[in-house]
């Protein structure tokens, strides 16, 4: 039996880099094929046999800067894989020949780093394109591609979170909202409502999707599957060992990897659980009847006999009961 | 016995009795100047952090004079106000006693008291005017000041300065020459005063003594008149300042015994060491003390209940004024309540908790002990607001109430005064020791003064006043309990006994207080103050609206996880109670009010 794994693929480069992301990345886009060498020869070096791949992702950074062929080149060293296929794009880097090229190497899913349907939130916050050509760009998407995600931050301060015209809600399948943070930290205390229309489930703290369109490949993120991380930074969790590559982009080396403990894998199931719609198992928690019983008469957990799940209310303090639960 | 001198040093507090006490020690070559570490006798790091005084300290000096060595026994004294018992223990074991007294500061509260203190011991006072050194010393004014204010002759009075070492020789010749050497028969039956006493972790109680009469030496049944306990003494000695084992102590000698003795409670300070087979008449001994100030003392957590039992059953071995007994808080689990000689004592046993046992302890509000009459004909003593009966059951309270003598010049009379009337003292009156100098006298009930009294009166008399207070009984004041609600629910560790004039503005202080202290949590946390089930003030703590990590994919996991423990980690230094999460420093806070 093989076992099933995650493949995540970072492209660490950008026209511009946008203050409020954390990635790594950088604007030598003249590198690309210096850092893709690099990439490849760390993919190839990867045994695959063993195991069964799931899903892949190609995160950034900006991966729809990769021309045709550099994108051609990438997917020939990597595995196959029958499942979910995503790559990041931005509005304005995004073209039919691209979409096709996508489509032939595999990509199923698409998501689109929109960010915002408000102009002067679009320039505030440094990116490239407009509300038009982001539209455009899930139009054309669409044309190609039935799974479609976007991106989106809202709670900025002084602007006001624009929910997506309902014919650009009709052609998508999945939307993440971002409340905007500023070393991991909400930068608001208020929270904006989404005004998502109700077939759109809140299935994780920050994601939306219809039925059936969940991200699969960060549900293995959030469900403690094993995935494997090539590019600068990019993190892996293997053999219940966590490793990452560091930000070097153009020497980037594995980093020693850590075992996790029993504990340690306990208190990030409750974190993750949590985030979760599907919430945390009660067989995690050890004595914490009294603090769920407060929890859930102030409205901020529900309780099922197997379950702990969090309220509407309680992901936004999701933290604090945290702290409670583990 | 002719060639040996037992006194003290008293003064105020910063007069400079530690460095007098090095500079003898100096002088009389007891201790090597190689050796001289400032305030030798100050031995706690506490001690000469805080350049005070607790713990008394017996040292052994040989003096050579006029071709005669003589053996000169000093035991120095704290000079803070708390510990004026301990300077009682001291003056006990002794014949005469060094009055130090600023050159720049002249007579102060305690120069007074702890003169009378000697006085009324019968002890040969030695004036001492110290620190001429300093530009604003005026030894002149401060001679009739001794002389006008305590009736001291002062004519004599080496002028001295401790810290540089001069005259400290005519200081030295008038102990010998002037303080009087003690009586006493060796002869007869075994006859020590038991000052005080430490415990070492090999010998068991070590007992700083004073003998009158007799002797002792290695192998002698000794016999605890108080106690009625029997020991076998096993090693006697002396200080210098180490401790110095020697064959035999006599009538009139200071030293230590020891005999085995393992706890302290075997043991009385101030009772009477005689021999177990011809008991002596016991000595008078002196006042007991009694705490005056009371606290509960709760670990953080709870199951570090037992190391602070522990702890504080070893600070007692060298601290007989410290009592403590069980005590339960709904909120705060088990503790103690501990009884203290003042503030300044309280402080300084919680701070050893924290760093000689490095345990994290919660202190509430600190009380003094009250007599309540019910209506049904009983008196209780409460220092525990929460073991008050109900407000119903109550009939009338009564507070202790002391004498505070406060000594300023007269520019901060008016701004004395009115700190005084605020606090709800009362005026008796006031006395002008001279164009410098007035003594305000206040009946003022212990309880205002316990917290901040000192720091207030210090800050309007820009550090010119001082003070001084003994108890004057007890007297029927309208007190009430006020409560702390939080969450709806009474937090016991948080309830205090207030005058009822001020129980408005202190429950309105202490609500606010509390919702700055108190963090934001899940849910909104109502804090209201009562008094007897009525809501006299209220605030609220609103709820956290937003406390979330917005992403969290792949690679953020680790770093997530990071930040969730150190949130956690914060999270250890709350206690709950009830539901509510309270930062251990509300306690101490809230006495700021």
């Amino acid at each position: 039996m093989k076992k099933p794994l995650s493949v995540y693929v970072h492209i660490p480069f950008c026209e511009r880099r946008c203050g409020y992301c954390d990635f790594v990345s950088c604007t030598e886009t003249e590198k690309i094929n210096q850092y893709l060498s690099r990439l490849q020869t760390e993919i190839l070096a990867f045994d695959f046999s063993k195991y069964l791949v799931k899903t892949i992702y190609i995160g950034g950074g900006t991966p729809s800067i990769l021309n045709i062929n550099q994108l051609t080149k990438l997917f020939d060293c990597l595995p196959t894989c029958h499942g979910e296929i995503t790559i990041e794009v931005n509005p304005n880097s995004l073209s039919r020949a691209k979409c096709e090229a996508y489509r032939a190497v595999g990509i199923n899913r698409i998501s689109i780093g929109v960010q915002s349907f408000d102009l002067a939130t679009l320039r505030d916050l440094g990116r490239l394109h407009d509300v038009k050509q982001a539209i455009d760009a899930i139009k054309l998407a669409h044309e190609y591609f039935d799974n479609i995600s976007i991106d989106l931050i809202k709670d900025i301060p002084n602007h006001r979170y624009v929910t997506p015209p309902k014919e650009i809600l009709a052609m998508i399948k999945h939307i993440s909202i971002y409340s905007l943070t500023k070393d991991d930290h909400c930068v608001l205390d208020t929270d904006e409502p989404v005004n998502l229309p109700a077939d759109f489930m809140r299935y994780e703290v920050s994601n939306y999707a219809r039925e059936g369109y969940e991200s699969k490949h960060n549900l293995v993120y959030w469900t403690g599957g094993e995935y494997i991380g090539f590019g600068a930074g990019a993190h892996s969790l293997l053999n219940n060992q966590r490793f990452c590559n560091s930000a070097d982009i153009f020497n980037y080396q594995r980093e020693t990897p850590v075992e996790r403990t029993p504990e340690d894998i306990r208190e990030e199931q409750i974190m993750l659980g949590l985030r979760l719609r599907t919430g945390v198992a009660m067989t995690l928690l050890k004595n914490k009847d009294n603090d769920l019983k407060l929890l859930a008469g102030h409205g901020l957990v529900t309780l099922t006999p197997t379950h702990v799940i969090a309220t509407e209310a309680g992901l936004k303090v999701l933290n604090q009961i945290w702290l409670r639960l583990a | 016995m002719k060639r040996i001198r037992n006194f003290c040093i008293v003064a105020h507090i910063d007069h400079g009795k530690s460095t007098l006490a090095d500079r003898l020690l100096e002088v009389t070559g007891t201790v090597a100047k190689r050796d001289m570490e400032a305030q030798l006798l100050d031995s706690m790091d506490l001690e000469r952090e805080r350049g005070i005084t607790i713990k008394l300290t017996p040292t052994r000096m040989l003096y050579n004079y006029k071709g005669e060595e003589y053996v000169l026994n000093l035991i120095d004294t704290p000079g803070h106000v708390d510990f004026t018992y301990e300077v009682s223990r001291s003056l006990a074991a002794c014949e005469g006693a060094i009055l130090i007294v600023d050159a720049t500061q002249g007579v102060e509260a305690q120069t007074l008291s702890n003169a009378y203190l000697a006085i009324d011991n019968n002890l040969e006072i030695l004036p001492v005017i110290n620190k001429i050194d300093l530009p604003a010393a005026d030894v002149e004014r401060v001679r009739t000041e001794i002389e006008q204010v305590i009736g001291v002759p002062s004519g004599l009075a080496p002028a001295i300065s401790a810290k540089n070492g001069t005259n400290i020789d005519q200081v030295l010749e008038q102990i010998i020459e002037l303080l009087p050497a003690p009586v006493g028969d060796e002869n007869k039956a075994l006859k020590a005063l038991l000052f005080d006493c430490y415990y070492n972790n090999f010998l068991g109680a070590v007992c700083l003594v004073r003998l009158f009469d007799g002797q002792v030496k290695v192998g002698d049944k000794i016999k605890m008149l108080a106690t009625g306990k029997e020991f076998e003494v096993t090693e006697v000695g002396y200080f210098t300042p180490k401790q110095t084992p020697c064959a035999m102590l006599s009538a009139g000698d200071v030293g230590y015994i020891c005999a085995s003795i393992k706890t302290v409670s075997e043991i009385k300070i101030g009772d009477t060491i005689s021999s177990a087979e011809n008991p002596c008449e016991p000595l008078p001994g002196y006042k007991e003390v009694l705490p005056v100030v009371f606290t509960g003392i709760y670990p953080i957590s709870g199951d570090k209940y037992g190391e602070l039992k522990d702890a504080l059953e070893k600070l007692k071995l060298n601290d007989a004024s410290l009592e403590f007994t069980k005590e339960t808080s709904t909120a705060l689990g088990f503790g103690f309540r501990v009884g203290f000689l003042g503030l300044l004592h309280m402080e300084i046993i919680t701070e050893r908790l924290e760093r000689e046992f490095n345990l994290d302890i919660i202190t509430t509000a600190p009380s003094v002990s009250y007599i309540v009459h019910t209506n049904d004909g009983r008196t209780l003593n409460v220092a525990n607001p929460s073991n008050l009966p109900k407000a119903v059951e109550i009939d009338y309270y009564e507070e202790p109430i002391v004498s505070l003598k406060m000594w300023t010049p007269p520019e901060y009379i008016g701004a004395l005064m009115d700190l005084a009337t605020n606090k709800r003292g009362v005026f008796v009156d006031m006395q002008h020791m001279d164009n410098n100098r007035t003594l305000l006298n206040f009946k003022i009930p212990l309880n205002e003064i316990v917290y901040d009294f000192f720091d207030r009166m210090k800050s309007c008399s820009h550090g010119y006043a001082s003070l001084d207070y003994e108890p004057a009984g007890y007297q029927r004041s309208d007190l009430v309990k006020m409560d702390i609600l939080l969450n709806g629910k009474i937090c016991d560790a948080l309830s205090l006994i207030v005058h009822e004039s001020v129980a408005y503005s202190k429950g309105k202080a202490l609500t606010e207080r509390l919702k700055d202290i108190i963090p934001r949590q899940m849910f909104e946390v109502p804090i209201q103050a009562a008094i007897g089930g009525k809501i006299i003030a209220r605030e609220t703590v609103k709820a956290l609206r937003k406390d979330v990590l917005a992403k969290c994919y792949g690679g953020d996991i680790t770093r997530k996880m990071k930040l969730l423990e150190k949130q956690k980690a914060g999270k250890k230094k709350m206690r709950m109670l009830g539901n509510v999460e309270i930062p251990s420093e509300a306690f101490v806070e809230i006495l700021k009010i």
